[in-house]
């Protein structure tokens, strides 16, 4: 009786610990790398003002390789297994389609210029995924054993920095199946994998979201970044405003000269002053409010370039 | 029957010898144990003082704390992940207010309750520097919000 109630005391306090455990995950979506796109001609190609450029065609691989599904699907297993919340490729895929077809009917009022963003770009927006986990294989074949050789990345897609990695080739294995081989391969790198991840988005949760500003001028603009009010110039105006809105004052300027600034590492805050979510396009919206206000009054053009990326141009709208 | 038993205790030892050493080299750590649905939040916090009373006394302060400027992040679902004040920097911009309410014996124990504290309930350690103490405590949240419109921290028409 004794031994009974000391086991379901020692199970309670167990399961209370783990439920204490238990933390706030980042969103993370699993795609094909570029490479494995490459490799298997799953790309197309678009008209970058002129120049042809190669991009995965997410939707062909995920219709047509059985493979892709199922490592995806791996993934997912062993990520939700970790207790991390994850968006689907494929459905968010279809929901692009969609939107797509919505954004090829849209034109600016002034020049009726059309929208012109990667379908990278619009995945990200799409999905709203903090984190892409972007995974490479090659099965490798010796006799009657195969294994796989795999490179699993984590990136930001605010600052498309590289947060976490894992890769190496699994053990030999009778088993012809690719999840089995894969899981095999990945399960003893997963939990340091799992554990960088995290630690990034704490970091984010105290630190704020990591974002780049573009600042340039239109070329019939009054007004440069070397424009003086009340003996500061236009660009330590700017400075200011970012270290008064940044998190801990934090952002690096990387470049700047009289017709544009560029700020990296800027540390937005994850919430406006009002409560709510803050993204790169409000904070820059905040920005061009203040340069419309007096006694600046410069018109702003605000361009969002994806989830972590914003073009201010000062001059015109 | 007497190894179950061994077994059993080595293990509780174990994992009670775990967290211990968790809560001296974690300083400060807060975990949501759940919502009153009347606004207020019951949290698991550790504080760090030079004995006993200090390291209560600071646990309260960091439950306060981390509702006005962090937000609960770990524990179960539930409790708000959304700190009171969004403002950016709003700890420095606010100095001034926040080391008057946050002295000891200060405003915020208006904002705490121990109602929710179960006796032996505390998670104890010590080092050479101190003591850490780990216990459930209530914040009422709501009260807490009408305190800082009042007195014009955060804006009376903000979302929070």
């Amino acid at each position: 009786m004794k031994v009974k109630q000391l086991l379901s005391i020692a199970i309670l306090s167990l399961c209370y610990l783990s439920v204490a455990g238990q933390a706030k995950k980042p969103t993370l979506m699993v795609v094909p790398s570029d490479a494995w796109c490459k490799e298997h001609r799953f790309e197309q190609t678009y008209d970058n003002q002129g120049t042809e450029e190669q991009i995965p065609d997410y939707k062909a691989a995920l219709t047509s390789d059985k493979q892709l599904n199922a490592v995806i699907s791996k993934i997912n297993t062993l990520m939700a297994d970790r207790g991390f919340p994850l968006k689907d490729l494929q459905q968010s895929v279809k929901s692009i389609s969609n939107l797509s077809a919505e954004d090829r009917l849209i034109t600016s009022k002034a020049s009726g210029s059309a929208i012109t963003e990667s379908p990278l770009d619009r995945l990200r927006r799409t999905a709203k995924a903090d984190i892409i986990l972007e995974i490479d294989w090659t099965v490798n074949t010796m006799g009657p054993k195969s294994s796989v050789t795999y490179n699993l990345r984590a990136l930001d897609a605010y600052s498309n920095k590289q947060v976490a990695g894992a890769e190496g080739t699994g053990k030999g294995s009778f088993s012809a199946e690719l999840p089995v081989l894969l899981e095999e391969a990945v399960q003893d790198h997963m939990d340091i994998f799992v554990d960088r991840l995290q630690k990034h988005f704490d970091d984010l949760l105290t630190n704020g979201r990591e974002v780049t500003l573009d600042l340039r001028v239109f070329d019939n603009s009054m007004v440069d970044f070397e424009t003086e009010f009340d003996g500061y110039e236009l660009n330590e105006i700017i400075d200011n405003w970012l270290a008064e809105n940044c998190v801990n004052h934090r952002f690096s300027k990387s470049d700047a000269t009289e017709t544009m600034v560029l700020y990296e590492q800027v540390r937005i805050p994850l919430y406006k002053s009002n409560g709510m979510a803050q993204d790169t396009y409000g904070f820059a919206r905040e920005l061009a409010r203040f340069l419309k206000s007096t006694p600046y009054n410069i018109p702003v053009k605000t361009v969002n370039r994806g989830l972590g990326r914003c073009l201010i141009i000062l001059g015109e709208k | 029957m007497k190894k179950l038993l061994l077994l059993l205790i080595a293990v509780l030892s174990l994992v009670n010898a775990n967290s211990q050493t968790s809560t001296v080299t974690s300083r400060s750590s807060i975990k949501c144990l759940g919502v009153e649905l009347d606004g207020s939040q019951t949290l698991r916090v550790l504080g760090y003082g030079r004995n006993r009373s200090d390291a209560k006394e600071q646990a309260m302060k960091n439950a306060v704390w981390a509702v006005i400027f962090d937000g609960i992040r770990d524990g179960v679902e539930g409790c708000n992940m959304r700190p009171l004040i969004t403002e950016v920097n709003a700890a420095e911009r606010y100095e001034d207010y926040f080391n008057i309410f946050f002295t000891d014996n200060g405003d915020y124990k208006k904002y705490v309750s121990l109602r929710d504290t179960k006796k032996r309930s505390g998670g104890k350690s010590k080092d050479k520097i101190g003591y850490s103490y780990e216990l459930t405590i209530r914040v009422l949240r709501a009260q807490l919000k009408s305190r800082l419109k009042e007195d014009n921290i955060i804006d009376q028409k903000d979302l929070k």
